[in-house]
Formats: structure tokens, sequence, C-alpha cells
């Protein structure tokens, strides 16, 4: 059992005293340096080897493997399905933060830049144009299928209407639908 | 060229259809368009130009005679033209069509003009020209008939 001397809150300020001090100061001095030295040392060492560990490219592969590991996914998944992870997205978009963020961007002139630059890339373009001669040929198929069927509509009616038998058409009954093929 | 059964649809060689009325209409339909759109702009065109000209009434009416005869000139030209060129205006390229004459090309610059004239014609009589399209075998009106041409499917 230790017995502690309260007296020693109040330092005495004798010679001896300070004698000790001193002497205390002086042993400490050669500790600490030593200790600094090898602080020094180690970070050095350190600092090497990553940088060997980065040229070696073993930090690529290292972090491929871990990555493309099905423990990493299944990790992943798990982060993702916990309902704690549901309850912090949600607190994040209940917060305002989101909001705020797009509201600021929608701001932004830097925003309406890079929307300018996208749509005026001929990727962009070709594909828009794409898309659109797409959908009038389409519509131009459907027009083709449909007239069709009314060229054999008003032929049929024209004939009823003047007593003549109905037209035998190749490839199918009276309003058979055209192949195009 | 033609296989023909009685009172069945004639089918040109290759297996494609004679065209009928409806389709044949909305090829013509989009042809009208687009003479009448060019036709349209230039005349706005000429009419810029003649609006701050002072031109005296005898020369705006020569103007006017002159419009019309080019107006006519473009229509004819419009359809001689394609024709015989690859036998599909644009509206018939629309709708996958084409004129061919009794051999299955395209019809020569003088029949191509016959069949324009021909359209005229079949419309003269309350467009009763364009009715033996509704009852031929093959399909073919006044225009038709005057020209030795069909109309037949083209697949593009």
């Amino acid at each position: 059992m230790i017995a502690w001397n309260y007296t020693f809150a109040v330092p005495p300020s004798g010679p001896l005293t300070r004698l000790a001090r001193r002497a205390a100061a002086s042993a400490a001095r050669p500790v600490g340096e030593a200790m600094s030295g090898a602080f020094h040392t180690s970070l050095m060492l350190e600092r090497r080897a990553l940088g060997r560990l980065l040229e070696n490219g073993e930090m690529d592969s290292l972090l491929a493997d871990s990555l493309g590991s099905p423990e990493f996914e299944l990790a992943l998944r798990r982060v993702g399905d916990s309902p704690t992870t549901r309850r912090l997205i949600k607190a994040f978009f209940e917060t305002g933060i989101f909001d705020e963020v797009i509201t600021q961007l929608l701001e932004s002139p830097a925003l309406w830049r890079l929307v300018d630059e996208v749509a005026a890339s001929p990727a962009v373009r070709a594909a828009v144009m794409h898309q659109s001669r797409g959908f009038a040929d389409l519509i131009a198929e459907q027009v083709r299928s449909r007239s069709r069927n009314a060229d054999d509509r008003i032929e049929d009616a024209a004939r009823r209407l003047t007593f003549r038998p109905q037209r035998v058409r190749p490839g199918g009954g009276p309003v058979a639908n055209v192949d195009l093929s | 060229m033609v296989s023909q059964a009685p009172d069945a649809l004639a089918v040109p060689a290759g297996g494609v259809r004679y065209v009928g009325l409806s389709t044949r209409a909305i090829a013509f339909a989009v042809d009208a368009a687009l003479i009448d759109v060019v036709a349209v702009i230039v005349a706005l065109g000429a009419a810029l130009i003649l609006s701050v000209l002072h031109i005296p009434g005898g020369v705006r009416t020569a103007l006017l005679a002159l419009g019309a005869f080019v107006y006519v000139a473009w229509c004819i030209a419009y359809f001689v033209g394609f024709w015989s060129a690859t036998g599909q205006t644009p509206g018939c390229r629309v709708m996958q069509i084409r004129v061919v004459g009794s051999t299955g090309d395209p019809l020569r610059p003088p029949r191509a003009f016959v069949r324009c004239i021909g359209l005229v014609l079949a419309a003269i009589p309350l467009f009763a020209g364009y009715l033996p399209i509704l009852f031929d075998a093959q399909r073919r009106g006044l225009q038709d008939y005057l020209a030795h041409s069909t109309v037949v499917e083209a697949s593009q």
C-alpha cells in the first residue's frame, strides 16, 4: 500500500530540492532525445516501407484483391441491407442537406456550362438524332401498315357497292396485311 | 411481269404487291406538301423583293403569270424528275412504293411527263380518273393507263 504524502502539493524550495530537480532534468534529457530519435527513425522506416509497397504495385494488387473478394462484396451487401444504414440515409435526407446541395447545384453556372457541353457533344447529338429517326420510322411503318389495310378495305367496299365479287388476294384474306420484307 | 387469275389481284414479278388508292393518296399528299412548302418559300422571297420595288400594274400581272408558269413547271419537274430517276418521289419513299413501267424499270422522261398530265386529267372529272385503281387487277388509274405504268411496293 502506498501512502501518498500530500505535503508535496506545495513543493519545498530548499537548496537540496533545487539540486535534485537539476539532477532529474539532466538525467531526463538523454532519455527524451533517445525517444525523439526513435520516433523519427520509426517514422522514416514507415515511410520507406510504404513507398516500397506502392512502388512494387503490391498495394494495388492488395486493394484489387480486397475489393474483388466475395467477402468484401458480402460485407458491402450486409451494410447496404442493414436497418442502420437505411436509417442513416433517411436521416440524411430529412436533414435537408441534400435539398440544399441540389439547390446550390442548380444555382451554379458551372452545372449549366456542363449541361451545355454535354448537350452539344457529337455523341449526344447523334444519339438524339438516332432516336428521333427511329421514332419517325416507327410512325411511318404504322402509317404504311394501316394504309395497306385501308387499300384493301376501300377496294372491298367499292366492289360491294358495284355488286362485284370480292377480290381474291394472294397471301391471305381480303384485308390481309402486307409483308414488307 | 404479271400472273393473273379471274377477279384476283395480280402479283408482279418478285412477289411485291400493287399499291392501292389510300397509300398512293398519302404519298401524293406528302409530295404536295413538299412542293407547296418550297413554292411558298420562293413566293415569299419574290414578294418581299417586289414589295420594295415600284412596279407598274401591267408588269405585276406579267410577273404573276410568270410565277404561275414557274409553279406549274416546278410541279412537273418534281414528278417527272423523281419518277424517271428512281421511280420514287419523297412521298413514295415514305410510303415505300415505286412507279415502274411495264418492264419494272423507272419510267423514261416522256412517259413520266405523260403520267403527270394523266394525274391532272384524272382529277378533272371529280377524280373519277382514279376510280379504276379500285377495280383494276393491277390497281391502275387513268394516268397509269396513259403512261403504261404501275405502282408497286418497294422495300427500302
